[in-house]
């Protein structure tokens, strides 16, 4: 339809009145700004007005333009929000008005695969009406004005600026986030007059192929600690995240997909306090400091001159030293000002209190299919982690996990088999993998030191065998290892005494059978070579089975054998 | 007492009063007997740590005779009968040993009771006949 025929002008109030058909209708018209700019000028210069189109010669002249893409409506001309004028123009801004009363429309042209959902966050809000998001008539396919040869989706205007004061600083954030594709997000920090480009990513997610429905199944997900909290990622060190999420009996990829389905477009779901859809994780960390008052919540609101934020988490609720907040409006806090949380208040520190920190999209960070690789801050429970999983905690650090592996003995005979699974080397056992630094003869002794470092393989607890003056072997349960010395349960070594230099090893099971199999886990450092026995005498006697057996990077295990000897 | 091992020296320590008295001075080890006192010992917590003791060959069947068990210490084991001051006998029984071999020397005395059947010669064909012959004759006393 010729531009003529979807917009009117009215001679009292001067508003420009879109009268074509809606989004998504047939005949639905959209112009550029330059087309309605020529539309206009052309009317102004005939000799009288016709139709519906109140504009000639004898009236003001109703626009400017200072470049193709900048369009001002000027001596008193408005587009009319009531009719939707300004979402059937694109390809530039459009601003009216003056003072208090100004208003821009500034162009947008985002760059994402065809069809893709784009949605738009202005003032810490989900735009709601996405218009741009309608499927023209005939095509099938979502975006207005799409320019698809030259990579376009859709474009659009939007309202920047109302009433003479920018929106938000005329920041918007541009996401897509659609279940089975790529999350992507783009800032414009204040766009410009003409068209400003959001570029984002829209293809589809092979490790998120899960059909919505099944993924909301998976409730055992569960974030246990919404907040600063510390976690053993590595196995010995604790390091701070600002959640720890419990993936429950589900793999670590379908744990993914439900980070993407609880920020999923159109979830429902909250997340420390924001709506799923505008959750995005850490943005800023902040250096706070006195004077302070109250006691700083997560999950909460937070103001400051000149912005609004969600905080994550803080590292005290009484003396907090940092916050990790989510920007929602505005800038981040800077020097000295104090940022209020309800009746909370503290205060950013000097220089430069606030840190950018880069949003992982989706916020979980991203699945390799069989391992994910964190998002800053982002905690998973140490016990749901495997070594090929990377975290990155509030420090911004690559944590691991360490490779932990299994060794199984199977085949075994309850209350009937003793086993030993210890150190070997050459197919033997080497009773030799330590020796003591100091004898030890004391009544109650707790401590076993060796000299040079214990094994950073060895258990975290266990069973240590310790040769003493009558040549046995005595068996040690310990419960911590570290460095060189072993705490181990209580024990008289006042007689029989174990001397300086006496052979001590890892016995790594090291017990009457309790059950068919028998295990240990270790932190796997380089194979481990290990010699097996089993022993059964008394009255139905079996032939002592040994084997010698490695404990690479993955588990492993070794079927003894019973071979009755009467 | 019992059968005891020094762990230390590998000393396998067997008490007179673990033996069956016979007659004055002579007493009878069931060499099975030990060899399952042994295997008990072997899969405690002090002895699971240590080489076995022993290798076992059991008793077999063939053509209604019953072959005996064998019994041989290992690993550098040796066997000490208890000495209590005045020398006596002990008889093994109950299966082919080496338990002479590796006995160490005191007081006690023993009687093998080893018996060998058909064995085979470790190496060659064993002597012929005439080498036989010659050494008969060429047998000075």
């Amino acid at each position: 339809m010729p531009i003529a025929t979807d917009f009117a002008i009215n001679s009292t109030t001067k508003v420009i009145t879109y009268t074509g058909a809606a989004h998504a209708a047939t005949g639905a018209g959209y112009y550029t700004v330059l087309e309605f700019h020529r539309w206009l000028q052309d009317l102004a210069d005939d000799a009288g007005a016709t139709g519906d189109d109140y504009m000639d010669i004898s009236r003001a002249t109703p626009s400017d333009k200072q470049f193709d893409t900048i369009i001002t409506l000027v001596n008193g001309y408005t587009l009319d929000e009531a009719t939707l004028a300004h979402e059937h123009l694109y390809a530039g801004s459009i601003i009216q008005g003056a003072g208090g009363t100004e208003v821009i429309y500034d162009g947008v042209a985002v760059i994402a695969g065809a069809g893709a959902h784009i949605e738009v966050a202005q003032n810490g809000a989900i735009i709601a009406n996405d218009f741009w998001n309608a499927i023209p008539f005939g095509t099938g396919i979502k975006g207005l004005n799409p320019d698809n040869a030259n990579g376009f989706c859709s474009r659009f205007m939007l309202k920047v600026r109302t009433a003479g004061a920018d929106i938000d600083g005329r920041r918007l954030l541009f996401q897509t986030r659609e279940l089975g594709y790529s999350y992507s997000e783009f800032k414009v920090n204040g766009t410009s007059r003409g068209i400003n480009v959001a570029a984002l990513t829209y293809t589809s997610d092979l490790n998120n192929q899960t059909a919505s429905g099944t993924i909301a199944g998976y409730t055992d997900i569960t974030n246990l600690v919404a907040g600063y909290n510390g976690i053993v990622v590595d196995g010995t060190n604790t390091h701070y995240f600002y959640s720890k999420w419990d993936r429950g009996s589900r793999s670590i990829n379908q744990f993914y997909e439900r980070m993407k389905y609880l920020t999923r477009r159109g979830s429902s779901d909250s997340l420390y306090g924001l709506n799923g859809e505008l959750f995005r994780g850490i943005t800023h960390e902040v250096t706070v400091t006195t004077p302070r008052a109250g006691t700083v919540l997560e999950g909460v609101a937070a103001t400051w001159p000149g912005g609004t934020g969600q905080v994550l988490a803080r590292d005290s609720g009484a003396a907090a030293t940092k916050l990790w907040i989510q920007l929602l409006t505005g800038v981040a806090p800077t020097a000295s000002q104090t940022v209020t949380m309800g009746a909370v208040t503290v205060t950013a520190g000097t220089g430069t209190p606030s840190l950018d920190r880069a949003v992982p999209l989706p916020f979980c960070g991203v699945s390799t299919g069989s391992a994910i690789i964190g998002g800053f801050g982002f905690g998973i429970e140490a016990l749901d982690l495997s070594v090929n999983d990377k975290l990155f905690d509030l420090t911004n650090t690559l944590r691991q996990p360490p490779n932990l592996v299994m060794f199984t003995v199977s085949g075994l005979v309850s209350t009937e088999d003793y086993i030993l699974v210890g150190p070997g080397s050459g197919g033997v056992l080497l009773e030799a993998q330590m020796a003591l630094s100091a004898a030890l003869t004391g009544v109650a002794v707790t401590a076993a030191v060796v000299s040079g470092a214990i094994p950073a393989d060895t258990p975290a607890s266990g069973t240590i065998r310790i040769k003493r003056t009558n040549g046995a072997f005595s068996r040690h349960p310990y419960s911590a290892w570290s460095g060189s010395t072993f705490t181990i349960t209580s024990h008289d070594f006042s007689t029989n005494n174990a001397v300086i230099a006496a052979q001590v090893y890892v016995s790594y099971i090291d017990k009457l059978a309790d059950a068919t199999t028998a295990s240990f886990q270790s932190t796997y450092v380089a194979d481990r070579e290990l010699f097996v026995r089993r022993r059964d005498g008394g009255g139905t006697p079996t032939k002592t089975f040994e084997t010698s057996a490695t404990l690479g990077s993955a588990n492993s295990s070794v079927a003894v054998q019973r071979l009755t000897d009467v | 007492m019992a059968v005891s091992i020094n762990w230390a020296t590998r000393v396998i320590n067997i008490p007179q009063a673990d033996l069956t008295p016979v007659s004055a001075g002579l007493f009878q080890l069931d060499v099975n007997w030990l060899r399952l006192a042994l295997k008990d010992i072997e899969d405690g917590v002090d002895g699971v740590s240590f080489p076995d003791t022993h290798r076992h060959n059991t008793q077999v069947t063939l053509s209604g005779v019953t072959y005996a068990r064998t019994f041989e210490v290992i690993n550098g084991y040796t066997i000490t009968f208890q000495d209590t001051g005045s020398p006596y006998t002990v008889r093994c029984v109950g299966a082919n040993h080496n338990v002479a071999d590796v006995k160490n020397v005191n007081q006690v005395s023993l009687i093998i009771g080893n018996s060998a059947g058909l064995i085979t010669v470790a190496t060659g064909a064993g002597p012929t006949s005439g080498e036989i012959a010659t050494a008969v004759w060429g047998h000075t006393q």
